[in-house]
């Protein structure tokens, strides 16, 4: 996942056809091909590669991360794949050993604090909050949504610094959930 | 990079305290920048936070270097791979999965007096002066890792391991320490007999702490003859107390490898010597059963459930495994029997995080035997 998100940027960088987007009223439905979502107005949004990427200050103090994995490619770290008839939890577990793997010593500072099962766009799925130090000490939060379908994972992803961000942007990546719509 | 320079001094050993504080120029920079990673390193939360286990393992590297008490600074890194390396401002760090293979304090010993050597002998220094086209390259691989630049030149070749030549001074140097702290010579091969075994038995490359090290098979030998004419110590090595104080990294150390899928290091440790389990926590077939399932080869699921049972005779109150046999029932059909295990999982375990997809399971099971 990490990885996901380095080769976002590197994506973006290599990419004259991608550029930051700011997000008004008119464009604040987003069409990601297999869903579709209601981003927050004033942010700015990216995507590549089945990746959309949306912050308001810049990606290290908040962003919100759509990714649509292929079920082979979702868990490679621990070479284990994803499958629609998984059951949330067992996703849940997987998706926390890699990314524990993806870091140095099994990402130590990683801790979990809630696991819970939801439903997003009727489909169960599951819920995980938790909490890492960056490289030089910083205190993140994380909470990521996760279900499996035909066409991939999806994972919806918010995290920010514990300190003044987190909390003032959670209930932006709450209404992005509530309006995360699967497509038929 | 810039930190080598075209210093051709002798390096010299450093042989008290009062010697490690009385610095040249160069040695001064060495120092800041290790200082920097230690710092980076407990930023990330990198380190095992046990002062009663750290102390004590301070107090092995303290016996065997007395005159540099008060420099040596022998931390715990909490990462379950097989390393321990040096820095040079006497900074010791030890990796909890290499602290939970070990079986004594003497062999703890072993490992300490070697890193303490590298560090007494300066040899991040003369690494660093000797540095290759390949150090060079494995230092810019470790670049792009996020630590900060100067720290992880320091690191860069304490973690990996040093040259040939400067293994073996630090194995030799190392090797008379432990011999004059009246360790058991024996012991010394043990660890390194122990860690060839899970070394093959696992396929995986030669671990950092022997990347670049002479190959284990070599090391076995030398540290084999060294113990031959070393002859028996007098001083008897208390394994059982070692293990006591050391059990609380080995129990954690199975949920780490747990959560990181490594099921074949778990199978490994767990399967087949029920006499050498004793180190471990009472219910640890739940781990090994764990480990069977995620393997999820032909049979496996049969192992894990005939684990998960033997956990539960062995620690009825360790929730965690009658949540993963009433999932592995659940799946396999058999509906009633994993309605039990669920509902007493959610008696004694009402604190878990996970409570509510186990109150989900019971739900459906309800609504599976009404229909």
């Amino acid at each position: 996942m990490l990885r996901n998100f380095v080769v976002l940027l590197c994506a973006l960088l290599l990419s004259s056809c991608n550029s930051w987007q700011r997000i008004d009223k008119k464009n604040a439905e987003i069409d990601g091909g297999t869903y579709e979502l209601l981003a927050p107005v004033g942010w700015v949004q990216i995507k590549a590669n089945n990746h959309l990427l949306i912050t308001k200050d810049g990606p290290g103090l908040q962003k919100i991360q759509v990714s649509v994995l292929q079920h082979d490619k979702a868990f490679e770290k621990i070479e284990k794949k994803s499958s629609p008839d998984m059951l949330p939890a067992e996703l849940a577990d997987l998706y926390i050993a890699e990314l524990r793997k993806e870091r140095e010593n099994g990402f130590p500072s990683l801790e979990v604090v809630a696991n819970r099962p939801v439903s997003i766009s009727d489909t169960k799925g599951f819920e995980l909050v938790m909490t890492y130090k960056s490289s030089n000490g910083l205190l993140y939060k994380r909470s990521v949504t996760g279900f499996a379908k035909e066409s991939g994972l999806f994972l919806i992803d918010y995290q920010a610094p514990v300190l003044h961000y987190y909390p003032i942007d959670h209930a932006k990546y709450e209404n992005l959930l509530k309006s995360f719509k699967l497509k038929t | 990079m810039l930190l080598v320079g075209c210093n051709t001094s002798p390096v010299r050993s450093l042989t008290s305290a009062a010697d490690a504080k009385a610095q040249t120029d160069e040695e001064d920079r060495i120092w800041f920048a290790s200082k920097k990673f230690d710092i980076s390193l407990e930023q990330q939360g990198a380190m095992y936070d046990d002062v009663e286990l750290t102390d004590y393992v301070q107090s092995v590297g303290n016996r065997l270097y007395p005159e540099l008490k008060g420099v040596l600074r022998i931390q715990l890194v909490n990462s379950p791979d097989l390393n321990a390396f040096a820095l040079g401002n006497g900074s010791i760090y030890l990796n909890t999965g290499l602290l939970a293979r070990l079986d004594s304090e003497a062999q703890l010993a072993t490992i300490l007096s070697h890193e303490i050597a590298h560090f007494t002998e300066q040899h991040n220094i003369k690494q660093r002066r000797n540095v290759n086209a390949a150090s060079t390259a494995a230092i810019g691989i470790t670049l792009i890792s996020g630590i900060p630049l100067s720290g992880h030149l320091i690191a860069a070749g304490a973690i990996s391991g040093y040259s040939q030549s400067l293994e073996r001074e630090a194995d030799e140097l190392g090797y008379k320490r432990y011999v004059a702290a009246q360790y058991d010579p024996r012991e010394s091969v043990k660890v390194f007999e122990h860690l060839l075994a899970e070394v093959k038995a696992l396929e995986i490359d030669q671990p950092f702490l022997f990347s670049s090290h002479p190959r284990l098979e070599e090391r076995i030998a030398s540290f084999r003859k060294l113990s031959e004419t070393t002859g028996k110590s007098k001083k008897l090595d208390a394994e059982g107390a070692f293990l006591e104080r050391t059990y609380i990294v080995r129990r954690d150390l199975l949920q780490r490898y747990l959560e990181l899928h490594q099921y074949r290091t778990l199978i490994l440790l767990l399967d087949g010597d029920e006499f050498k389990n004793k180190r471990y926590p009472e219910y640890w077939p739940f781990y090994l059963g764990e480990a069977f399932r995620q393997r999820d080869e032909e049979g496996d699921l049969e192992l894990a459930e005939s684990n998960y049972r033997r956990a539960i005779d062995r620690a009825p109150d360790f929730a965690p495994s009658y949540r993963q046999l009433g999932l592995l029932l659940m799946k396999a059909d058999r509906n009633g029997e994993a309605l039990e295990n669920f509902d007493y999982y959610l008696t004694i375990a009402s604190g878990a995080v996970d409570t509510a997809y186990v109150s989900g399971y019971v739900r459906t099971l309800k609504l599976r035997s009404n229909n």
